[in-house]
């Protein structure tokens, strides 16, 4: 059962930093309209909303605010993930369609959120009794890297996951850094740096 | 006089605000002015500072040398070999800067080169095809929600 906790302001930091570059003034001026964070990600708007991995009816319901024909346009991005984001993010683009940072907060507050803490409580049992800066952290994970554990590269999503019951945020600290190996010379410095800053939110609760 | 000296003195210190009897017609220039962008002017200005603190210190130390009075002549000429080398360093910097405008016709002021964070966001092109703009919520290949 989803314990419907708000993010705490260290976690409501953190997430505007590494999904909007830090808040209203960065966003209105670069994000306010679709881009593409590379790898496999999809069309992304919002604070971190990436199209490619929510259902057409999702979508629907995200960007009710805008007309049907952008909507419709929108929903087209539903799948469409790596090069084939990239491509649609060009045509998102020239559509012109922009979503207003006081929209973009209502997205999260009210849909983004909520959906990312009730996939991290499912995906790491025991995530709601965590300190909100932990639970926080790992909710961010959860936004950036879903909820698979499959394959070597989650391996530390693995550990994570037992470790949460036992509220060890040391080690829980420890394994988010190490998860850094996956992009090391990959050209996604930035997800390095995530990692550290949720590492360390992490630590702060010890 | 001496109000005129210190409006003045006041006027090159603000911004916006020309030194007293400017002609009307160089007042928005003289106002707009940023003297202490020159690197004369701003060494000069803290050397005066320097000087009027060192003089002020100087004095004060006198009084409480009343007990020794065979010390107060040391003390006096160092302090004032110390000044006389201190000003002699600063007249040869302005003396050799001002040459050096001089015959290359350059101004010796500070320019401001540095770049904030938000013209280095700026330089960031978002062309038709460069649609990434932060890459700190890229996504991996195996990303899924489940």
């Amino acid at each position: 059962m989803s314990s419907n906790k708000q993010p705490s302001t260290k976690t409501l930091n953190l997430l505007l930093q590494y999904e909007v570059g830090g808040g209203q003034k960065y966003y209105e001026k670069f994000l306010s309209k679709f881009t593409w964070p590379k790898g496999a990600s999809g069309p992304t708007i919002a604070i971190g909303v990436d199209c490619g991995y929510y259902t057409p009816a999702e979508l629907a319901q995200i960007f009710s605010f805008l007309s049907s024909e952008q909507i419709e346009l929108i929903q087209g991005a539903s799948g469409k993930t790596g090069a084939a984001g990239k491509q649609y993010t060009v045509k998102l683009r020239e559509a012109g369609i922009t979503v207003s940072w006081e929209q973009a907060k209502h997205i999260f507050e009210t849909l983004t959120w909520p959906k990312f803490s009730k996939l991290a409580e499912k995906a790491f049992p025991g995530l709601n009794e965590l300190h909100e800066d932990a639970y926080g952290a790992v909710v961010s994970l959860v936004f950036n890297r879903g909820t698979s554990m499959r394959g070597d590269s989650r391996r530390e999503m693995r550990v994570i996951k037992m470790l949460v019951p036992d509220k060890q945020y040391a080690k829980i600290a420890a394994q988010l850094r190490s998860m850094k190996r996956i992009w090391v010379g990959m050209g996604l410095d930035g997800l390095l740096e995530r990692r550290d800053a949720e590492a360390s939110l992490v630590a702060g609760c010890i | 006089m001496l109000t005129n000296v210190l409006k003045t003195a006041a006027s090159f210190l603000q911004q916006g605000v020309a030194p007293p009897n400017t002609p009307p017609e160089q007042v928005e220039q003289l106002a707009s002015t940023n003297h202490l962008a020159s690197k004369k002017f701003f060494l000069a200005i803290s050397g005066f500072v320097i000087l009027a603190i060192f003089y002020v210190g100087s004095v004060a130390a006198l009084f409480l040398m009343v007990e020794s009075p065979t010390a107060i002549s040391s003390y006096t000429t160092m302090f004032t070999k110390t000044m006389e080398v201190f000003a002699t360093i600063m007249a040869c910097y302005l003396g050799g800067q001002a040459l050096v405008d001089l015959k290359y016709n350059s101004s010796s002021s500070a320019s401001l080169q540095g770049t904030t964070n938000e013209s280095i966001n700026e330089t960031i092109s978002i062309s038709k095809e460069e649609v990434t703009v932060i890459h700190t919520n890229a996504k991996e290949d195996d990303y899924e929600l489940e």
